[in-house]
């Protein structure tokens, strides 16, 4: 049976954006990447925005995940901006390694959709 | 007379306080003494007669702590109480039977005294040992240099707990603020250990994957040289001057400083 997710994809302006909104063990990870990618290629947007503040605690499976959604939505053609990440998440990130190269890390969602329109506009 | 004891047993005793205090101290002491010992009570320091005494003593050892006594200056305090006592009773007792066992009696009970002022010394210096260590962790001060723009000047040995320390004040100034830029100012930082370096590092990369870019200014030539040996490489824009990072957050963030003409 499968579980509901409770991780939201809203569409807004030319963007999708992306929280996940529960503890991300692996199987809900893999379910969120394949939910983001699908709606991507579905609603043909731009850019991707995933907002993390709703997540405490980030694993390596996890962080190697937010990188495939980053490099998957490359391919199909989307910019991924990365928003809310809280203090305690960012410093365990680091220490993992886990440095997502193919991330626009941003303070907030509108420096994020700012970032997001001036792309567009330069690609 | 108990003075001249003091200033005998303790020299340093007027380095931190007047004769008149000294006075005042040993006067308050002796009144207290008497009022308490007239009850007949030589034994229990318990008791509610001493209860004034005691709370004299705790006083004068809570201010020498925070003067800086030592501990033997503090306990040649009470302790000259007690030739004090023995010449006055040796003046007072003629029967030496008599004189043997008062000595004694008197000799317990100041002992007792000077044990209760030894412990609440000891505790008034904890507890300013503990006040020191809690301003230590208070040493990273936060510049509001702009809107959006933050600088810390660091300053002080650093070490890893205090780098800890700093990325998590960092990152929680970031998210409060806003900041789109950091500034890290090093000028006051002449060497660091290597594994301080490793964690200045991580604590930029994660300000970036906070959404927030980090400038690094005033590296001095000695954790240059860290950094290069540590081969991970500081992802920041580093700048000479404290002034030239504030020059180039500006350019990031669009703003320009414009001179005004008169």
């Amino acid at each position: 049976m499968e579980e509901v997710s409770r991780s939201s994809i809203l569409k807004i302006e030319d963007f999708l954006l992306a929280t996940p909104q529960e503890a991300m063990h692996d199987i809900a990870a893999i379910r969120f990447r394949d939910d983001i990618l699908r709606r991507l290629k579905d609603t043909k947007v731009n850019g991707l925005i995933i907002d993390l503040s709703g997540v405490d605690v980030v694993d390596s499976f996890m962080g190697r995940t937010i990188g495939e959604i980053a490099n998957s939505a490359n391919l199909i053609g989307a910019e991924v901006a990365m928003i809310g990440l809280r203090t305690d998440v960012a410093i365990t990130m680091v220490e993992m390694g886990i440095s997502l190269g193919n991330v626009y890390p941003l303070l907030n969602l509108d420096l994020a959709l700012k970032f997001l329109r001036n792309q567009r506009r330069g690609g | 007379m108990w003075k001249k004891v003091i200033s005998r047993s303790a020299n340093r005793t007027f380095d931190f306080m007047t004769a008149t205090q000294l006075d005042e101290e040993t006067q308050g002491v002796v009144t207290e003494f008497v009022k308490a010992i007239s009850s007949e009570n030589y034994v229990d320091i318990t008791r509610p007669e001493y209860e004034n005494l005691l709370t004299m003593l705790r006083g004068i050892s809570a201010d020498r702590a925070e003067l800086g006594f030592t501990p033997t200056e503090t306990a040649a305090f009470i302790l000259g109480f007690k030739e004090v006592i023995n010449t006055v009773l040796e003046e007072k007792v003629e029967d030496p039977k008599d004189l043997a066992s008062d000595v004694l009696l008197m000799g317990n009970l100041i002992d007792k005294l000077a044990l209760y002022t030894f412990e609440t010394f000891v505790e008034s210096r904890e507890a300013i040992i503990k006040k020191h260590a809690v301003a230590l962790e208070f040493t990273n001060p936060m510049i509001m240099v702009w809107d959006n723009l933050i600088a810390f000047p660091l300053q002080g040995v650093l070490d890893t707990y205090r780098m800890a320390k700093f990325t998590e004040e960092m990152l929680d100034a970031i998210t409060r603020h806003q900041a789109s830029v950091v500034i890290v100012d090093l000028t006051a930082i002449p060497t660091m250990d290597t594994a301080t370096c490793h964690r200045l590092i991580q604590a930029i990369e994660a300000a970036r994957l906070m959404g927030s870019e980090a400038v690094v200014t005033g590296i001095s030539p000695s954790v240059a040289s860290i950094i290069v040996k540590l081969e991970v490489g500081l992802k920041a824009r580093t700048l000479r001057e404290l002034r030239e990072g504030i020059n180039y957050a500006f350019k990031v963030m669009g703003l320009k400083v414009v001179e005004e003409v008169s």
